[in-house]
C-alpha cells in the first residue's frame, strides 16, 4: 500500500485522461467510449517513455496500479443492477449457458489457431 | 452525500472481504471476488430493504471511477510490450480475429436461438472484460448490468473449460495459451492461468486489454446487426 502522495499523481492523471476522452468523444461525436481514447493516449505516452527518457511518466504507475487493484469493486454497482433482468435471464437460462460455453471454447481455439497460422508460435 | 459514502464504503469493504476469501482458497474461478462481492451487496440490500435503484444512484462515485481505472489498463499493455517484440503482427492478428469471431458467433447464435434483444446486445460484449463491456454498453446505450454479468460469467466458464482444454490439446507455448485465454475468458481466466504460469498469465492479461480495445472499435460498426 503506497502513500497518498505516491498514488495521487497517477490516479489524477487517469481521471484527467478519462475526462478529456469523454469530452472529446462527445465533442467530435465519436462512437468510441471516452475512457478508451484516454487509455490509448496513456498507452502511447507510456510506450514513448520507454524509449525517450525525457517523456517518462513512471511517476504515474503507483496511482494506476491502485486503480487497477480496486477495478473489481468498480464493477460491483453494475452487477447489483442485474436483478432488473432476472425474468429475461430465468426464461433463457439453458440456451444462454450453452451459448456461452460453446462460443467461449470456440473463440479460444480460433485465437490459438490464428496465432499459429500467423507464425507466432515457434 | 452520506448515502454515497455509505454505498461506496459498503462495496469496497465487500470487495476487500471477497478478495481475502478468494486468496484463502487459491483463487477458484467460482469465488471470483467481483461475483462474491456483488452477491454480498445484493444480499445486504435485500436484508435492509434498500431498493436497488437507490443503491445504484448512491454508488455514482464508483461508477465514475470505472473510466479512470480503464485508462490505467494501459499499464498492462505497456508493461508487457517486450513480449510483443518480433511477434506483433501475429499477436494483433490472433487477438483481432479472435475478438471478431467471439462477437460474431455470440450474436449469430443468439439470433439463431431467438433470444430477447437485450440479451443479444449484452452477448455482443461477452468476450470483453467487464470494465470494457460496461463502458462500451454505456456509450452504445445498451443493457449495462446484463452485459457486465454475462462478461463475468463468460470468464468463469472460460476458466473452467478453456484452460483444461488447452492442456488436453497439448498446447504448451505459454503465449498461445495466454492469448487464447485472454481473448475468450478475460479476467477470471487470466487470474486462473497466472496462478499456474506467470508468462502465460502476462500474455493473457495483454490479450484481454487488446480485446477490449478491438471490441470498442469494432462494436459501434456492428451494433446495428445485434
Amino acid at each position: 500500500m503506497g502513500s497518498l502522495a505516491g498514488n495521487l499523481p497517477g490516479a489524477a492523471l487517469c481521471c484527467a485522461l478519462a475526462t478529456a476522452g469523454d469530452w472529446l468523444a462527445v465533442r467530435l461525436g465519436l462512437p468510441v467510449p471516452g475512457a478508451v481514447i484516454g487509455l490509448a493516449v496513456y498507452l502511447l505516452w507510456l510506450l514513448a517513455g520507454q524509449h525517450v527518457a525525457s517523456s517518462s511518466i513512471a511517476w504515474s504507475r503507483p496511482g494506476a496500479a491502485l486503480l487497477l487493484r480496486w477495478l473489481g469493486a468498480l464493477i460491483v454497482p453494475a452487477l447489483v443492477g442485474l436483478s432488473a433482468y432476472a425474468a429475461i435471464l430465468a426464461g433463457a437460462l439453458l440456451p444462454l449457458v450453452l451459448l456461452l460455453i460453446l462460443t467461449t471454447v470456440a473463440t479460444a481455439l480460433v485465437t490459438a489457431g490464428l496465432y499459429r497460422l500467423l507464425g507466432g508460435a515457434r | 452525500m452520506i448515502e454515497s459514502a455509505i454505498a461506496c464504503a459498503a462495496v469496497l469493504v465487500a470487495f476487500a472481504l471477497a478478495r481475502r476469501l478468494s486468496d484463502r482458497f487459491g483463487h477458484p474461478p467460482l469465488l471470483s471476488p467481483v461475483l462474491v462481492a456483488s452477491l454480498m451487496v445484493a444480499g445486504g440490500l435485500a436484508l435492509l430493504h434498500v431498493p436497488v435503484a437507490q443503491f445504484e444512484a448512491a454508488a455514482w462515485p464508483l461508477r465514475w471511477l470505472l473510466g479512470p481505472a480503464l485508462v490505467a489498463l494501459a499499464t498492462v499493455i505497456a508493461g508487457n510490450a517486450a513480449m510483443l517484440k518480433g511477434r506483433l503482427p501475429a499477436v494483433l492478428g490472433a487477438v483481432g480475429g479472435g475478438t471478431a469471431f467471439g462477437i460474431g458467433t455470440a450474436v449469430a447464435m443468439a439470433r439463431m436461438l431467438g433470444l430477447a434483444p437485450d440479451l443479444r446486445q449484452a452477448l455482443a460484449v461477452k468476450t470483453v472484460t467487464s470494465p470494457f463491456a460496461i463502458v462500451i454498453m454505456r456509450s452504445l446505450a445498451g443493457p449495462v448490468a446484463l452485459a457486465a454479468a454475462l462478461a463475468v460469467l463468460t470468464g468463469v466458464i472460460g476458466a473452467l473449460t478453456v484452460i483444461p482444454l488447452l492442456g488436453r490439446l497439448g498446447i504448451e507455448d505459454p503465449i498461445t495459451k495466454g492469448l487464447a485465454t485472454g481473448v475468450s475468458s478475460h479476467i477470471v481466466g487470466t487470474e486462473a492461468l497466472a496462478s499456474r504460469d506467470a508468462r502465460a498469465g502476462a500474455a493473457s492479461a495483454l490479450a484481454m486489454v487488446l480485446t477490449g480495445l478491438f471490441a470498442a472499435l469494432l462494436l459501434p460498426l456492428a451494433w446495428a446487426a445485434t
